[in-house]
C-alpha cells in the first residue's frame, strides 16, 4: 500500500462517504463505489485529538484508504493507496 | 425479541473497565432493554452493587464472569443458583493456579460464551485455525448447546475479519453464535476514564503503546438498533435474548444464614442460649441490686433474638470467646453489642448494660435487616491464633475474612493519575505531599494552587485534575477488612470466589455492606494493640512482684475502675501512651474536662468524635459540666435523655433516644433515623425524616417551633460517633492503661515500647518515660532479649532494656541469632567471640557496633567497628570458623592504634540513625545556647498561665484536621514534655517552610487550661544541627546519616539576630 497524507475533499450522504476529490488540479471525481471496511481510531483524548474514522472504499480508479477527522468540522484525507 | 448484553465489564473488574453498575444499568433502561449481564474479570465482586442497581432500575440482572483459562478468557454465565455456585467454585480454583479447559467439568448450570477480542476463541484464531477450532471442540463437549460463540463489534481496524473467522468456525463446528457485546463502558463519555484507569493498571503512560489499551471510544452500550447494523446476524440476537431468559438468580436473599454453632439439633439452640445466659446471670448479678432488671432484660433481648433467628449467631460467637478465654488471650468486645445484657451474659463484653444506662435497641430489634454487629477485639499479637482457630472450629470452606473495596480518594488517584500522565517519579511524592490525606477526588480543583506550588504550572494540568475528579468513588483494587469473619453455615462458594489477599489471607471478593445484603453473617475478629500492651504489662508487674515467670496479668481485670490517684493522673492532662487520650486535642480536652470517675471516662472516649465536634456540643458540655453554663433542655421530655450529659448530645443512643420518646418514632425507625443522622446524608432524606420527626413531636405535644429547633441539633450530629456501649468498654481499657502508667511506669512503657499501640515515635515515648522515672537502656548483645525487657540498674531501679531487633539494619532473624547464641552457649566472651559464634552478615555487625549493642564487649562504638573490621580481613566470613573458642583471642593490643572518643554529636547521630532514639533528648545538648537566646524548656511553660514565650523542639506531630477550619496543629518535644502549637490560617502560609522543618524555635502566645499549655504560635524559625546532622524527621523514618561537624551554638549565630530582633518575649 502507499501511505499518502492528503487533504480530499468529499462529499457525503450523513456521515456516509459517496465521492472524494483529490487537491490536484483537473482531479477527476472518485466516485465510492463500495465501502470494504470502516474502522474508529480515537487518539490523545486528553489533547482534545479527534475521532479518526478510517473508510476502505472501491472506486473505479481503485482501492483507497481515506480518514475523516472530526473535531470542530470534519477534515477528509487521502491516507492510503492499495497497489 | 428484546435484546440483552451478556458480556460487560463494570469497575468492579479492577482498573479494567470505566463504569459502574449503576451507570451500566441506568443506560440499558435509557436503552430500553429489560435485563442485562455483568461479567467483571475474575470475579463476583460487583453482582450485589449490580442486583441492587438492577433492582432499583425494574430490570433483570444476570450474573457471571469473565474466567481467565490459560490461552485467554470464557464468559461464564450463571443459569441458576447452582450455576452461580459452580463459577464462584471455578474463580476460587483459578486463584490458586493457571485453569486449563481440562478443568472445567460439564455443567448444565452455566452458559459459556467464547469471549470478546482477549477471549479465548479469538486469541487462538489469531494464531490458528485448527487449534481454535480443537478449544471449540472441547468446549462443545463441555457445555454442549449452553455454548456460543460471541460476536461483537468495535470498530477496530481487524474486527470484520475478525467475525467473519469466528462465524466461520462457528458454522463449522455446528456452534450458535450470539451476541455479547464485550462492552467496557456505559457510554463513550467514559472512554478516557476506562483508557486512564488501563494505563495505570499496566503501569504506562498515556503517551506509551500498549496492546491492550482501547484504540477508540466504542466498546459502550449501543443502542440495540444501531448495533443491529454493525452486526447484522438476527439468529446470533436471538440467541442472547433466548439465553438471558434462561438465566434467573436470586441473589439477595433478604433474610440472614447464620452461622452453625456446635449442636446436634438446630432446635436446641434457644435453650442452650438460655441455659448459658441463665448461668451467666447467677455469675454476674448474685448480690447485685440490678438482678430483677437484668433477668427481666435478658428475656427481652432473648425474645428479640429468637425472633430474628439470631441464637445460633451468638452461641458461635460465645464459642470463639470461650476458646479466647481458655487460652488466656485478652479480648474485649466493644461497639453497639455491648449494649446488649446478652452479650454481657456470655462474656463477650465486660460492660453491665443496666448498670450504664445502655440501650439494646441501639445493638438490635425486631426491624433490623442484617446482621448486627458484634465487635471483639483481641490481643493484636495473638489475633492470629484466633482466627486460626475458626477456621479450624468451622471449616475453611466455611469462614474466610471480608474484603474491602479500595476506591481512589484524592491522593491515591493523584498520584496514580500523575504516573499516567507521565510526570516523572521524582515529582509524584512532592504531588502526594502536596494535597491532604482522606478527601474525596471531587475536591482536587480546589487544590490546583498548591498543585502548581509542587510541581510548577503545567498544560497538563487542567487534564490531571479533570482525571483525577473522573475517578470518584472508582474501586482500585481490594483490601482486607479489618477483622470482619465471615462464619457461614453453608459453604462459601455458594456466596463468592475466595481469593487470597496480598499477605495471604483467604478472602472472599465482598465488603461488609455486601456480605450484610448476601445474608452472610460477620464476626469481626479486631486486634488492639493496646490490649497486647496492657497483657504484656501485667504479665510483667505479675513477674517483677512475684517472681513468677508464668505470672498472667488477671489481676488487672479484678481491678475495681476507682483509684482516685488514676484520675488524678489523668487530670494533669499529661495522657501521652495512653489508650484513645494521648492526643493533644485529647489531653486538652481531659484538662478542661477534668474526669473524676468512670462515668466521665466514658464521657471523655466519646466527646472527642467528629459528631459532638461538629455539632458543636463538646464547649457546651464542659461549660455545663463546670457550672459556667446552666443547664437548659429545649423540652422537659429530653431531660431523661440528656440529664447525665447535662442536656448536650453526645452519644448515638441519645439520638435514637430523642427520636423514640421525643418524636415518637418506634424503636426500629428512631434506629433508621438514628442511622440516617451518623452518615452522610441525602438531602432528600433528610427532608422527609424532618417532616416525620417535628410531625411525631408534635403529636406528642411539643410546639412546633421547639421540635424544629431539636431536630437543627440533632441534625448537626453528622458523622462518626461512638454509641455509650462501644465508649464503656473502650473506657475500661483507658483506665487499665492509666493505672499501669501511674503505678507500674517500667512495665507499662516497656509494654508499650513492644507494641507501639499509639501514636508517637520511640524517641517520645522512651523521653516520657524517663520523666517518669525509668531509663531505657540501649540494646546490648549481652544483655537485650527478643524483646522489650526490665531489668534493675545499678541503683535497682527498673529499667527497660531495648532490644535487639530495633537496631536498624538488623533483621529480626539476625538479632534473635544473637540471643539464641548468648541464651544456649552464655554470653560472649568478646567481639570476636560474638563474631565466631553467629553468622550474621558484615553490616549486621557495623549495625550493632554502631548502635552501641558492642559497647560491653569492646569499651566504645569505635572501637568495636575496628575490631569488626579486623576479624573480618582476619576470619573472613562471621560465624564459621570458632578461633576464640579454639585459640582464645586472636586480636591483639596492636591491632586497635589509639582511636579518638566518640563526640556527642557522633553519638547522637548514630543513635538516631541506628534506633531512631538517643539518651540524651536531641534539645537538651542545645539547652546552653537555646538559654542563651531566651528559649524557655517546655516544663517551664507550666509556670505561666499568660505571656509569650519562645520554646524549641523536635516537631513530633504535624496535624491538619477537617473539622479544625484551617488551624494546623504542631507538636513540639524537648527534653521536659510536649506542647502542642496551634497555627491559625491568617498566619499558616508565612510560617509553612519554617514548619516543615524536624526542629523549630517557635514564639507563640501562652494558652493555660489547669495544667495544660498550648502556644498561638507568631513566629517559627527553623533549628537545624540539633538532630546531630540527622536529617529527615525521625518519626517518618528515612534519616540518613549527613553528619555536618556543627556545632551546637550554630542557631545561635543564625538567629541571633532575629531572635533578639524580635519583640523580646513577655513573662
Amino acid at each position: 500500500m502507499k501511505h499518502r497524507q492528503e487533504t480530499i475533499q468529499v462529499h457525503c450522504s450523513g456521515t456516509r462517504p459517496l465521492a472524494f476529490k483529490r487537491a490536484v488540479q483537473q482531479s477527476p471525481t472518485y466516485a465510492i463505489q463500495r465501502i470494504l471496511r470502516a474502522w474508529v481510531v480515537q487518539t490523545a483524548w486528553w489533547a482534545e485529538e479527534a475521532r479518526h474514522t478510517y473508510y476502505e472504499v472501491v472506486t473505479a480508479h481503485g482501492v483507497y484508504i481515506i480518514c475523516c477527522r472530526c473535531r470542530t468540522q470534519d477534515l477528509w484525507y487521502l491516507v492510503g493507496i492499495r497497489d | 425479541m428484546s435484546f440483552t448484553y451478556l458480556h460487560v465489564r463494570s469497575h468492579f473488574s479492577l482498573l479494567a473497565a470505566g463504569s459502574s453498575p449503576r451507570e451500566l444499568a441506568a443506560r440499558a433502561v435509557r436503552l430500553g432493554m429489560d435485563a442485562l449481564a455483568l461479567t467483571d474479570t475474575q470475579g463476583m465482586r460487583g453482582s450485589v452493587q449490580f442486583a441492587k442497581a438492577c433492582q432499583s432500575f425494574g430490570i433483570k440482572p444476570i450474573y457471571g464472569a469473565e474466567l481467565a483459562v490459560e490461552e485467554g478468557h470464557l464468559v461464564l454465565l450463571c443459569a441458576n443458583s447452582d450455576g452461580y455456585g459452580e463459577l464462584c467454585q471455578l474463580l476460587t480454583r483459578s486463584f490458586r493456579s493457571p485453569l486449563s479447559l481440562d478443568d472445567i467439568t460439564p455443567s448444565g448450570n452455566l452458559f459459556c460464551l467464547t469471549g470478546g477480542r482477549a477471549g479465548l476463541l479469538a486469541r487462538t484464531l489469531s494464531i490458528s485455525r485448527s487449534t481454535a477450532q480443537k478449544r471449540l471442540e472441547q468446549l462443545t463437549a463441555t457445555f454442549g448447546d449452553r455454548l456460543s460463540v460471541e460476536l461483537w463489534h468495535h470498530l477496530q481496524e481487524d474486527d470484520t475479519a475478525l467475525l467473519r473467522a469466528l462465524i466461520e468456525l462457528a458454522a463449522s463446528c455446528r456452534v450458535e453464535t450470539i451476541i455479547g457485546g464485550d462492552v467496557r463502558y456505559a457510554s463513550p463519555k467514559a472512554y478516557a476514564r476506562y483508557d486512564l484507569m488501563t494505563c495505570i493498571r499496566l503501569g504506562c503512560t498515556v503517551f506509551d503503546h500498549a496492546s491492550e489499551r482501547p484504540s477508540n471510544a466504542e466498546a459502550f452500550l449501543r443502542a440495540p438498533a444501531l448495533l443491529r447494523r454493525l452486526l447484522p446476524y438476527p439468529r446470533a440476537f436471538d440467541r442472547a435474548a433466548d439465553v438471558a431468559a434462561a438465566c434467573n438468580v436470586e441473589l439477595l436473599p433478604g433474610h440472614l444464614i447464620p452461622p452453625a454453632p456446635r449442636l446436634d439439633d438446630p432446635a436446641q439452640a434457644l435453650p442452650l442460649l438460655r441455659q448459658l445466659c441463665g448461668e451467666g446471670l447467677l455469675h454476674r448479678y448474685r448480690n447485685s441490686p440490678h438482678a430483677a432488671a437484668a433477668r427481666q432484660q435478658m428475656e427481652h433481648e432473648i425474645s428479640v433474638i429468637a425472633d430474628l433467628d439470631l441464637c445460633d449467631f451468638f452461641l458461635v460467637v460465645h464459642e470463639i470467646i470461650t476458646e479466647a478465654q481458655r487460652r488466656g488471650i485478652r479480648y474485649a468486645g466493644r461497639g453497639s453489642a455491648a449494649n446488649s445484657i446478652i452479650a454481657y451474659l456470655l462474656d463477650i463484653t465486660t460492660v453491665c448494660p443496666i448498670e450504664q444506662n445502655l440501650l439494646f435497641e441501639r445493638f438490635l430489634h425486631r426491624g433490623r435487616v442484617g446482621t448486627p454487629d458484634i465487635d471483639v477485639d483481641f490481643d493484636a499479637n495473638r489475633r492470629d491464633e484466633i482466627i486460626a482457630w475458626i477456621e479450624q472450629r468451622f471449616g475453611s470452606e466455611h469462614t474466610a475474612m471480608t474484603a474491602t473495596l479500595i476506591c481512589y480518594g484524592l491522593r491515591l488517584a493523584i498520584r496514580d493519575v500523575a504516573k499516567a500522565l507521565g510526570w516523572p517519579a521524582s515529582h509524584l511524592s512532592r504531588i502526594s505531599k502536596a494535597v491532604p490525606r482522606r478527601r474525596s477526588t471531587l475536591q482536587v480543583h480546589a487544590l490546583k494552587e498548591d498543585l502548581e506550588a509542587a510541581i510548577g504550572a503545567s498544560p497538563m494540568l487542567d487534564t490531571l485534575l479533570s482525571c483525577v475528579a473522573s475517578l470518584n468513588g472508582v474501586p482500585r483494587h481490594l483490601g482486607l477488612h479489618s477483622g470482619g469473619m465471615i462464619l457461614s453455615r453453608k459453604p462459601l462458594w455458594e456466596f463468592s470466589p475466595v481469593q487470597h489477599s496480598a499477605n495471604g489471607v483467604r478472602m472472599i471478593q465482598f465488603d461488609k455492606d455486601d456480605v450484610e445484603a448476601l445474608g452472610l453473617v460477620k464476626f469481626d475478629v479486631l486486634g488492639l494493640r493496646m490490649l497486647a500492651t496492657v497483657d504484656m504489662a501485667s504479665r510483667l508487674v505479675a513477674e517483677h512482684k512475684r517472681g513468677d515467670m508464668l505470672a498472667n496479668g488477671d489481676w488487672i481485670d479484678a481491678l475495681p475502675l476507682d483509684d482516685p490517684d488514676t484520675y488524678a493522673a489523668i487530670r494533669t492532662g499529661d495522657n501521652l501512651g495512653l489508650f484513645q487520650i494521648e492526643s493533644m486535642g485529647q489531653m486538652h480536652l481531659v484538662a478542661s474536662h477534668q474526669p473524676r470517675c468512670f462515668q466521665d471516662l466514658v464521657t471523655q472516649v466519646a466527646i472527642f468524635r467528629p459528631g459532638p465536634l461538629q455539632a458543636d456540643m463538646v464547649h457546651p458540655f464542659i461549660r455545663r459540666r463546670r457550672g459556667e453554663e446552666v443547664v437548659v433542655y429545649d423540652h422537659p421530655l429530653l431531660e431523661p435523655i440528656l440529664k447525665d450529659t447535662h442536656g448536650v448530645v453526645l452519644f448515638q443512643e441519645q439520638i435514637l433516644e430523642i427520636a423514640h420518646s421525643f418524636a415518637g418514632m418506634s424503636l426500629e425507625e428512631a434506629d433508621g433515623f438514628r442511622r440516617l443522622m451518623s452518615k452522610y446524608r441525602d438531602l432528600t432524606e433528610i427532608a422527609e425524616m424532618k417532616k416525620s420527626f417535628i410531625s411525631g413531636a408534635i403529636r406528642k405535644g411539643v410546639p412546633k417551633e421547639t421540635a424544629e429547633a431539636v431536630f437543627t441539633k440533632v441534625s448537626g450530629y453528622v458523622g462518626y460517633g461512638f454509641c455509650r456501649s462501644h465508649a464503656a468498654a473502650f473506657a475500661r481499657t483507658v483506665y487499665h492503661s492509666a493505672y499501669l502508667k501511674l503505678h507500674h511506669p517500667a512495665a507499662y512503657f516497656a509494654s508499650v515500647l513492644e507494641h507501639r499501640p499509639g501514636m508517637y515515635d520511640v524517641l517520645t515515648l522512651e523521653k516520657t518515660a524517663e520523666r517518669l522515672g525509668v531509663r531505657t537502656l540501649r540494646a546490648c548483645a549481652q544483655r537485650s532479649g527478643a524483646q522489650y525487657m526490665l531489668e534493675h540498674d545499678e541503683r535497682r531501679k527498673l529499667c527497660i532494656r531495648r532490644p535487639l531487633r530495633v537496631v536498624s539494619g538488623l533483621s529480626g532473624d539476625a538479632a534473635a541469632e544473637v540471643v539464641w547464641a548468648r541464651l544456649t552457649a552464655g554470653s560472649f566472651a568478646s567481639v570476636e567471640d560474638l563474631y565466631s559464634r553467629t553468622a550474621l552478615d558484615h553490616d549486621h555487625f557495623r549495625a550493632l557496633a554502631k548502635a552501641g549493642a558492642l559497647d560491653d564487649l569492646a569499651g566504645d562504638r569505635r572501637r568495636a567497628l575496628w575490631e569488626i573490621g579486623v576479624l573480618e580481613q582476619r576470619h573472613g566470613a562471621p560465624g564459621i570458623n570458632a578461633p576464640a573458642q579454639i585459640f582464645g583471642s586472636t586480636i591483639e593490643e596492636d591491632d586497635i592504634p589509639r582511636l579518638p572518643p566518640i563526640t556527642s554529636e557522633e553519638r547522637l547521630s548514630w543513635d538516631l540513625m541506628s534506633t531512631g532514639t538517643t539518651a540524651t533528648h536531641p534539645v537538651a545538648a542545645a539547652r546552653p545556647t537555646l538559654n542563651a537566646l531566651c528559649v524557655r524548656s517546655i516544663k517551664d511553660l507550666q509556670r505561666h498561665e499568660r505571656g509569650v514565650v519562645r520554646v524549641a523542639g523536635r516537631v513530633i506531630m504535624r496535624q491538619r484536621p477537617p473539622t479544625a477550619k484551617g488551624v494546623v496543629f504542631i507538636t513540639l518535644e524537648d527534653e521536659t514534655g510536649v506542647v502542642q502549637g496551634i497555627v491559625y490560617p491568617k498566619h499558616a502560609s508565612r510560617l509553612r517552610q519554617a514548619l516543615k522543618a524536624p526542629a523549630v524555635i517557635i514564639l507563640g502566645q501562652i494558652q493555660a487550661q489547669n495544667q495544660w499549655r498550648a502556644l498561638i504560635i507568631m513566629q517559627a524559625w527553623t533549628l537545624p544541627t540539633v538532630l546531630g546532622g540527622y536529617t529527615g524527621h525521625l518519626q517518618m523514618g528515612g534519616g540518613r546519616d549527613n553528619f555536618v561537624s556543627q556545632s551546637h551554638e550554630t542557631p545561635a549565630r543564625n538567629y541571633s539576630g532575629s531572635l533578639l530582633g524580635h519583640e523580646a518575649a513577655r513573662v
